[in-house]
Parts: C-alpha cells; sequence; structure tokens
C-alpha cells in the first residue's frame, strides 16, 4: 500500500458499471515525509474521503476490487484508510 | 487507474479471438494538471470513448475484468472524465493549508 493526498474528484458520466455508487478521487502518492512521488493516479473511495485527506491506497488488484466491494472488476487502486499519523523513528 | 487522452486509434485485422468487436485506442497518460506524461499506450474501450476525450484507465490482470470472457487486456478505458473539482494550487505554498470551501471545478472535457 501507498500513502497519498487526495487531490480532486473525478465526475464521470460514462464509466465502467462496477465503479457506479463509489467516489473516484484523483490521488497524488506521498512520500513518508509528506513530498510528492510519482504521478497522480485515480483510485475508487471505500472509506469516504476528502479532498486534502492523507490515504491509504492499496495498488494490487485482488485488494483493491474486494476492498471496493466490487469483486471481478476492472479496479486497480482504492482508497482503504484516511491516514491520522505518520510516525517514523530517525536513523 | 490513470488519467489519460485518447490521440488515436488502432486497426488490427489479424488478431487474438477474443479481441474481435473491441475498439482498440491510442492513449496519452497525462498527469494532475491534464499534461501528457509518459509513453502513448494502446488500452481497449470498454466504455465508448472517442477521439479526444480525457479518459480513466486501468491496468494489469483487472483490465480483462472490464469485459465478459477472456479478453487479454493489460491496459482498459473505464471512464470517461467529464470534470475533475480540484483545490487551486497555492503558490510556492502547501495546499494542504487551504481551506476545503476553496475548492473550484476544471471541467477539461474537449470534443
Amino acid at each position: 500500500m501507498i500513502l497519498g493526498r487526495v487531490l480532486g474528484e473525478v465526475v464521470a458520466t460514462q464509466k465502467h458499471r462496477s465503479h457506479e455508487g463509489r467516489k473516484i478521487l484523483l490521488v497524488q502518492p506521498l512520500e513518508p515525509d509528506g513530498a510528492e512521488r510519482g504521478d497522480a493516479v485515480i483510485a475508487l473511495d471505500a472509506v469516504d474521503a476528502g479532498i486534502g485527506d492523507r490515504v491509504l491506497v492499496v495498488q494490487e488488484g485482488y485488494s483493491a476490487m474486494t476492498a471496493a466491494g466490487r469483486p471481478g472488476s476492472p479496479i486497480d487502486m482504492t482508497i482503504v484508510g484516511v491516514v491520522d499519523a505518520v510516525e517514523m523513528t530517525e536513523n | 487507474m490513470m488519467l489519460a487522452r485518447v490521440i488515436g486509434n488502432v486497426v488490427c485485422t489479424i488478431k487474438d479471438p477474443n479481441l474481435e468487436g473491441r475498439k482498440l485506442l491510442l492513449i496519452q497518460p497525462l498527469n494532475r494538471d491534464r499534461q501528457p506524461k509518459g509513453r502513448p499506450l494502446v488500452g481497449i474501450d470498454s466504455i465508448g470513448a472517442g477521439f479526444g476525450e480525457t479518459v480513466y484507465w486501468c491496468r494489469g490482470r483487472e483490465a480483462s475484468l472490464a469485459f465478459t470472457g477472456e479478453v487479454p487486456s493489460d491496459c482498459s478505458i473505464v471512464g470517461i472524465v467529464d470534470s475533475i473539482t480540484q483545490r487551486p494550487t497555492p503558490v510556492g505554498g502547501d495546499s494542504r493549508a487551504k481551506p476545503r470551501n476553496s475548492a473550484r471545478t476544471i471541467s477539461r472535457r474537449s470534443k
């Protein structure tokens, strides 16, 4: 799983049937310290996250579709948690 | 899933039987600002997308689950993006400090 920040909400009228009824969010992957990493991705929301929230995103198909409650669907990323805090030890 | 723009069609006469009747589209992946990023790739359309539209696509083994039957796809177009509601990016600042009500809607649907 990766950390990310929700940048925006995607509106899509025409979409795969399995994506109906779920929020579709634009998510920027983050490093543990909050720095941005790589390109923004699209993820379905399973935990009612919103714009600005730091979230936990699962990137593996089976877990993603199961978490979204849509097994056997074309879903490769799902938000499965809203992060309150990341604690790191100094090495 | 990732954002992309449809930039062309691909025509294949000889192909896997499970690909017959499927629309193959050339797509250019986009970044968060809807600017081209990375290399174009070929995706199979599952929702009736067309040239110039902003779409989002699914990668990997899950991509073939957009269709009935054993369609060999690792990139399927699963949604047409109408608009994205996004916060404005503050100049030299961190977007997390902005209040929620400053969200705006950017519509980038090009026909």
